[in-house]
């Protein structure tokens, strides 16, 4: 087990994530699948659309990034390969959601992280990009991370 | 305190072991940061407990903290609440002296203390005494050896049982002399860090928690719907009197930000399942003295407080008052010159004029006569060094009396400047 965690997390840090891990093996959040991997730092999480929703029988890649000393410090959450259709999902994966950054608090797990992703799907009433995503795009190519972003959270209806 | 070590988290995780837990049914008391059992649990005003570290981590450095779980928002630290702290210990002991040598390796690490306890809560040696504030529970025992060799057999014996209780000479009570601790390689010499790990923790197994241990030291009857004050203290909620702003612990007389302090779930069903018999009985009574109040849940009627002035209003980012627990300190600041240890002894304007002896919340050995220097904020020492270079503060002054002398208009913008005009003159001498 020692050799699972990497050098980027403190010690408080890979022994949280080593719970959550644990938590999640023996009840994983519906709809989701851990991809096993030896990386603990940065895990890849499979989402199912939800029955009766835009996203049925969809399949999406969620990709979360855990910083040094989580968890007292949000994760870096995005979508990987294609981004589903969503007024808050950017076209490179990231997601305008406020836990991820500004109401981020460490009493929260990757597993409330996920039911709250799941739960944006699903209210979503259509399969649109935000309307200021070529622009943001843009802004970010150069690889940064959302968390770099300063977000604009107006829309809690979605 | 500073908050120095915030971001200090870059401990080495090569030596990581992923140890089982024994399972002694740690459900109850876990920390939601951590996911582990509870370690030297701090009670939130909500009721929320976390561990002293996950607590004093989670903390915003430079301006109001929220509970993780509720999102309340709060200013202060609070101090650790011994009574969980003992429930704990002897409910789960291995499962907590694992706990317990997990983050001494982490505190020894870094140099930073958590505040340490001894044997149990009637023996623990209270500061008090020095005001004459000594409770009876406190007066049976109140100093207590420390050392690790004889803890388990000769601690009952008080050396210093004689000793009249203001002599500070030394590190007299707090801890015993280095000379007996065990060897930690490292700055043994000047025998510092050897006074910080001298307590054992399986003393705590010496002798169960009775019901006697969770009396309410105002209605001195078993504890009903705790809650736990900033100090650390358990009092009924109906044993508090309900105010309108902050008020002072009926026990140790410090006083308690906020005026709503909320029941702590976990020790309130811990306390129905360990006594239900008399827990029922406590509920019966309390139904029949408080039959409307019921369920009294606080009405949030914290007002905010306008800060009067420019001073006040500074924020001493990563530094917390070892007195009240504020965290970032607002205002005057106060820090100690003589204090050795790593994360340094702080006050904010008010416990320093309080007066009185603080306890550190990082176990530092302050004494009540060492020198303290009032600090100014580094936001302050910036605009300072500006203004000697420019000459603002005798052009500020000019304006002012222009302004005087002109109009009333901006009369409020003015009293700010000019309180901190004074604040950086008292500093320019």
């Amino acid at each position: 087990m020692s050799s699972s965690s990497p050098k980027g997390l403190s010690r408080i840090a890979a022994n949280r994530l080593h719970k959550e891990l644990k938590e999640w093996q023996m009840n994983p959040p519906a709809g989701f699948k851990h991809k096993v991997s030896d990386n603990l730092q940065r895990w890849i999480v499979e989402v199912n659309g939800a029955p009766n929703t835009l996203y049925e029988n969809e399949t999406y890649y969620l990709q979360v990034d855990f910083p040094e000393n989580y968890p007292m410090e949000a994760p870096q959450v995005i979508f990987t390969h294609n981004p589903p259709l969503h007024p808050h999902i950017y076209s490179n994966g990231h997601i305008c959601l406020d836990i991820l950054y500004d109401s981020w608090s460490p009493a929260m797990t990757v597993s409330s992280i996920c039911i709250s992703i799941l739960s944006m799907l699903s209210s979503s009433t259509e399969k649109a990009r935000p309307v200021d995503n070529d622009r943001y795009v843009r802004n970010c190519r150069n690889g940064k991370s959302p968390k770099e972003t300063r977000w604009w959270f107006h829309d809690d209806k979605v | 305190m500073a908050g120095c070590l915030v971001s200090d988290s870059s401990e080495d995780c090569r030596t990581f072991e992923a140890q089982e837990p024994s399972n002694e049914g740690t459900e109850r008391f876990t920390c939601s940061i951590c996911l582990d059992l509870v370690y030297k649990p701090i009670v939130q005003a909500c009721g929320h407990i976390f561990c002293f570290w996950c607590a004093f981590k989670a903390m915003d450095v430079r301006k109001e903290s929220h509970c993780p779980v509720c999102r309340r928002p709060y200013q202060y630290f609070p101090r650790v609440c011994e009574l969980l702290h003992f429930v704990i210990s002897k409910t789960t002991p291995v499962e907590y002296k694992r706990r317990g040598d997990e983050i001494r390796r982490a505190e020894e690490e870094s140099q930073v203390f958590s505040p340490h306890f001894l044997k149990s809560p009637r023996q623990t040696w209270s500061p008090r005494s020095y005001d004459g504030l000594l409770t009876p529970r406190e007066a049976a025992s109140h100093c207590v050896n420390t050392s690790a060799e004889h803890i388990s057999s000769a601690d009952t014996s008080c050396p210093c049982k004689e000793n009249d209780h203001e002599d500070w000479g030394d590190s007299g009570h707090m801890s015993d002399k280095p000379a007996s601790a065990p060897a930690l390689n490292s700055q043994k010499e000047n025998g510092y860090a050897d006074k910080r790990y001298t307590q054992v923790d399986s003393s705590f197994m010496d002798d169960k928690l009775t019901i006697d241990d969770f009396n309410c030291p105002s209605c001195n009857d078993l504890l009903y719907r705790p809650v736990v004050l900033n100090c650390g203290e358990v009092f009924c909620k109906s044993c508090l009197k309900r105010t309108t702003k902050a008020f002072y612990c009926p026990s140790c007389k410090s006083s308690n930000p906020g005026s709503s302090v909320h029941v702590c779930l976990e020790l309130h069903q811990y306390l129905e399942s360990a006594f239900p018999v008399d827990y029922n009985r406590r509920r019966l009574a309390h139904s029949a003295i408080y039959v409307s109040g019921g369920d009294d849940e606080d009405q949030n009627n914290e007002s905010a407080e306008a800060a009067d002035n420019i001073i006040s209003r500074i924020r001493h980012a990563q530094v917390g008052c070892d007195g009240c627990g504020m965290f970032p300190i607002e205002g005057v600041r106060y820090r100690c010159t003589e204090c050795i240890e790593k994360i340094g002894f702080d006050l904010c304007g008010s416990c320093y004029k309080h007066g009185g002896y603080v306890i550190g919340r990082f176990n530092q050995e302050h004494h009540p006569q060492h020198h303290m220097e009032q600090i100014c904020p580094q936001e302050v020492h910036h605009i300072l060094n500006l203004n000697i270079q420019n000459g603002f503060i005798q052009r500020r002054r000019q304006q002012q009396h222009a302004l005087h002398e002109s109009n009333d208009h901006n009369s409020q913008q003015r009293n700010l400047f000019s309180d901190l005009d004074d604040y950086i003159a008292s500093f320019i001498g």
